[in-house]
């Protein structure tokens, strides 16, 4: 079966200051928390959902409880929703 | 026909009258946007927009106001900070307070009393540059006349008896309002740079067409005093508040 590949979408402006991130889309701004704007970045180039759930695990470590996969499934359907990631 | 200017926020819109009524529409709109018939300098253009009277002005001159609000803002688009904010400022130095929030939540209250002492910017929009420069819009305020039975009438701040702005208008601070009617005193908080910024987008007009607006957003408000986000119940009881907020700053 064919991996989904993730792609981030480029936003208007982007702004870090104390260790939060604010992104501005075309007509709101929203914070992502630390896992979800690594999986945003990691997709600054298109990713397979694998590789993407590979590269949160190493950096984060894997989840307590629960698979990983369906854990990086959720956040990028967060990112789906707000706009920040493609899907194909 | 005959056709009528108007200056705000920066935008010269220009106005065409027609019909039969010609003359009392034209003596209305003369009346009420009585701080907007002369330019500043520098005035973008805006729309072209008409106006015919039939039946009860009263409703026609609130939607009226509707449509140069939003006309100036769109020709402001990509040129100015915009917020939905009233705003007023220091007579003696013309530091000016913007108090931000969603429609319905009291910033034409709040600009009738706060501009018995001070001078009226405006109740709905306040456009700013980058360094901080704002640019009036001192539009009529929709109050509801003493037999309110549903339309708000549009009245003009010299009829209200407010202040003018003083002439060197600079964004000092903001200010989020929020109302809650189980206040009898009103409340404070400090907000830092990324909670006041998130307040703020959510209460801008086309913030994202502006060159880095979160970089030159921050920047701003860092170079300025904290952000407050004051609750309070009456307007009245918010008054002293908020215009410490401003002197003070």
């Amino acid at each position: 079966m064919t991996q989904p590949v993730v792609r981030a979408l480029d936003v208007v402006d982007r702004l870090e200051r104390d260790g939060r991130t604010l992104l501005l889309l075309e007509h709101r701004v929203v914070e992502l928390n630390p896992l979800a704007l690594a999986a945003y970045d990691a997709a600054s180039e298109p990713v397979a959902l694998d590789a993407l759930t590979g590269t949160l695990v190493d950096r984060f470590g894997a989840p307590p409880d629960g698979d990983a996969g369906d854990l990086v499934r959720g956040v990028v359907d967060e990112l789906l929703a707000l706009g920040l990631v493609a899907e194909s | 026909m005959t056709t009528l200017d108007l200056y705000g926020l920066g935008v010269h819109s220009r106005v065409t009258v027609e019909g039969p009524r010609t003359d009392e529409l034209l003596d209305a709109l003369r009346a009420v946007w009585s701080r907007c018939l002369a330019p500043r300098g520098g005035e973008v253009p805006g729309e072209d927009l008409a106006l015919t009277l039939e039946g009860d002005p009263a409703p026609l001159l609130q939607r009226f106001t509707q449509d140069v609000t939003q006309a100036a803002i769109k020709a402001q688009r990509g040129r100015l900070f915009m917020f939905h904010a009233g705003a007023v400022t220091s007579p003696a130095t013309g530091a000016t307070l913007a108090y931000v929030a969603p429609g319905g939540t009291g910033k034409t209250t709040l600009s009738a009393v706060l501009g018995r002492t001070h001078g009226y910017v405006t109740d709905e929009t306040v456009g700013f540059t980058p360094d901080g420069r704002v640019l009036p819009y001192e539009k009529p305020l929709s109050v509801r006349p003493k037999d309110f039975t549903g339309v708000k009438v549009e009245t003009s701040p010299d009829e209200l008896g407010l202040a003018h702005v003083h002439p060197d208008a600079h964004l000092r601070r903001f200010v989020l309002i929020r109302r809650d009617a189980s206040l009898s005193a009103p409340q404070v908080e400090e907000l830092g740079v990324l909670d006041a910024i998130v307040q703020l987008a959510s209460e801008s007009s086309s913030l994202s067409s502006l060159p880095a607006p979160l970089q030159t957003l921050a920047a701003f408000l860092e170079a300025r005093p904290p952000t407050l986000l004051v609750t309070y119940a009456e307007a009245e009881q918010a008054r002293d508040l908020l215009v410490d907020a401003l002197e003070e700053s």
